[in-house]
């Protein structure tokens, strides 16, 4: 091994609490931030990735016996220990290759505008690691690299795409103008669309529940604090750990899941320099030009729907995640489908029966998908060294999201051939998507027109 | 009062901690002193009696802005920070309520 290929070695060898760091730092210095700023970014960085590895085992600590107990009291195994999105995202961001996403982002974006393929800007800089998780998902499965890239590549335009098509049903919902998501997770609106259309035929279905009633009534259900405490204390039940025990498991669960949120907005404190930069740098090159502005989801998060059936699908995951034969994954710190919600809300306009159906129908597609990406994450994980994982354990992310592309890609640059085939039929059904949203009345003057006939 | 500008979106992490991180740039370049603090719209309700300054993402409910008017919290619309329209001037009268 020659000096330079050994001093990349010792670098990465260092482990991603101190490796990602020194990236970031160097980015900082090309792109003229202060010394200062720079070093506190990077800093930041060593220390989400450190305390998100201390809550991750902390919560590994309190499960991993409790789903062993479940496991001998029921029979029911599930030892995939649930990470949700802000586990998967830290580990994310320890691949080598995670950063690289930013420039592909950026510059696909720039293309497709400047040759007018689409009118967004996606400016969320914070979601570059979905592309990077979708390169890692392909290329761990494909064995291919360039595939890797070139499904994120893909993914890149796909949420353009998104962002095109929703946005005039974005703006009648949030009144906002000109705003719109292009957060990968909407893609649940593809395999949902030939559902919806039989939905139309249904009378009942026609109808708009009030929803902002219902939320206020459950939505101490959605803290994190709450979640956990439940889903620790049913654990501990089904484990025979008896009442104190059970209690204080719900403690530690309710830990575990109040600490997440707080560690990754550190990540998002120290990208967040970086992040605005870029984002800064696009939004002047378009600025004479009218073009929509592609976001994270939160955008939508005023409307109760999304929030009422986040809460009510909790149940149901749970429940499927303890009988479908095969899955090996309890949803604890990924409970919530904000994929199942707001893919729904936009697909459906805010119908809540619509979306409640889409979501038992929809929740074993993401408990399946967890399983299968159990080997992954966990293998994501133990090469970067972003966690610790034991010996034989497994982690993974119960709400992956745009499961059904990025594992269908990822099998079909294997070679698989009913994988090719679906991908074929996915993208199909995305054009029609694309489409019907287009053509599709938006959602405020949607449901009442029907009710007159 | 309370002295802290909040803003809050959907977890409390990405949007949110955007905003947050802008609005504390332009303070610190404005030499303005003021804390400023990413928060979970979840437990909103929570959140505002140790507020003085709420920056949203998505309109909230009409309840969370009766209370928010209640405790004389001051309420701005936290989009412009990301789109660049209206920046200035919804930043310029966040700064004012600073001042008071």
């Amino acid at each position: 091994m020659g000096a330079f290929e050994s001093t990349i070695q010792w670098v990465l060898n260092l482990g991603s609490a101190v490796f990602v760091p020194i990236i970031i730092f160097i980015i900082g210095i090309i792109a003229k931030m202060p010394l200062k700023r720079a070093f506190i970014s990077a800093l930041t960085l060593g220390v989400a990735f450190t305390g998100m590895n201390l809550v991750i085992e902390f919560m590994s600590n309190a499960v991993a016996p409790a789903s062993e107990a479940l496991a001998l009291n029921t029979g029911i195994s599930l030892p995939a220990l649930d990470l949700g999105w802000t586990g998967a995202a830290s580990i994310t961001w320890s691949w080598v290759y995670a950063f690289v996403f930013f420039a592909i982002q950026i510059v696909i974006n720039i293309i497709m505008l400047t040759l007018n393929w689409t009118k967004t800007l996606n400016v969320d800089m914070w979601n570059v690691w979905g592309k990077a998780l979708t390169a890692y998902l392909v290329y761990f499965v494909s064995g291919q690299l360039w595939a890797g890239f070139l499904v994120a590549g893909i993914q890149v335009i796909v949420e353009l795409k998104l962002g095109d098509m929703f946005q005039k049903h974005i703006e009648d919902l949030t009144n906002i103008p000109l705003v719109t998501v292009t957060h990968p997770m909407i893609l649940s609106a593809v395999l949902m669309l030939p559902i919806n259309k039989l939905m139309d035929k249904v009378p009942f279905l026609n109808k708009k529940a009030n929803t902002d009633a219902l939320r206020k009534k459950i939505g101490i259900f959605s803290e994190n604090s709450v979640m956990g405490f439940l889903i620790g204390l049913l654990l501990g039940f089904a484990g025979a750990y008896g009442l104190s025990g059970s209690l204080n498991l719900a403690i530690q669960v309710g830990t575990a899941m109040t600490l997440f949120p707080m560690i990754s907005k550190l990540f998002m404190q120290s990208l967040s320099p970086l992040a605005d930069a870029m984002s800064e740098f696009m939004k002047k090159r378009f600025k004479d030009r009218e073009v929509f502005i592609g976001m994270d989801w939160p955008v939508l998060a005023g409307r109760s729907e999304i929030w009422v059936t986040l809460i009510l699908i909790v149940p149901v995951f749970i429940g499927f995640s303890l009988f479908l034969p095969g899955n090996i994954v309890l949803p604890i710190a990924g409970v919530l489908n904000y994929s199942i919600a707001v893919g729904g809300l936009l697909l459906t306009g805010g119908n809540l029966y619509r979306m409640l159906i889409l979501g038992v129908l929809f929740t074993p597609l993401y408990l399946y998908s967890a399983t299968y990406f159990a080997p992954i994450l966990t293998g994501l994980a133990n090469t970067t060294g972003a966690v610790e994982v034991d010996e034989g354990g497994l982690i993974t992310w119960s709400t992956i999201e745009a499961p059904e592309f990025r594992i269908m890609f990822a099998e079909a640059f294997k070679g698989n051939w009913l994988a090719i085939g679906g991908a074929a039929i996915f993208i199909a059904l995305y054009v029609w998507l694309y489409k019907v949203m287009n053509a599709e009345k938006i959602p405020s003057e949607r449901y009442e027109a029907i009710n007159e006939k | 009062m309370a002295k802290k500008l909040i803003v809050a979106c959907g977890s409390g992490v990405a949007t949110s901690t955007t905003i947050a991180e802008k609005i504390k740039n332009k303070f610190e370049n404005d030499n303005i002193d003021y804390p400023v603090e990413a928060v979970d719209y979840k437990s909103i309700t929570n959140e505002l009696p140790s507020a003085s300054i709420y920056v949203y993402i998505a309109k909230p409910d009409q309840e969370v802005l009766d209370q928010a008017e209640k405790l004389g919290v001051s309420v701005f619309p936290g989009i412009p920070f990301l789109t660049g329209m209206g920046l200035e001037d919804t930043y310029e009268k966040i700064v004012e309520v600073t001042k008071k």
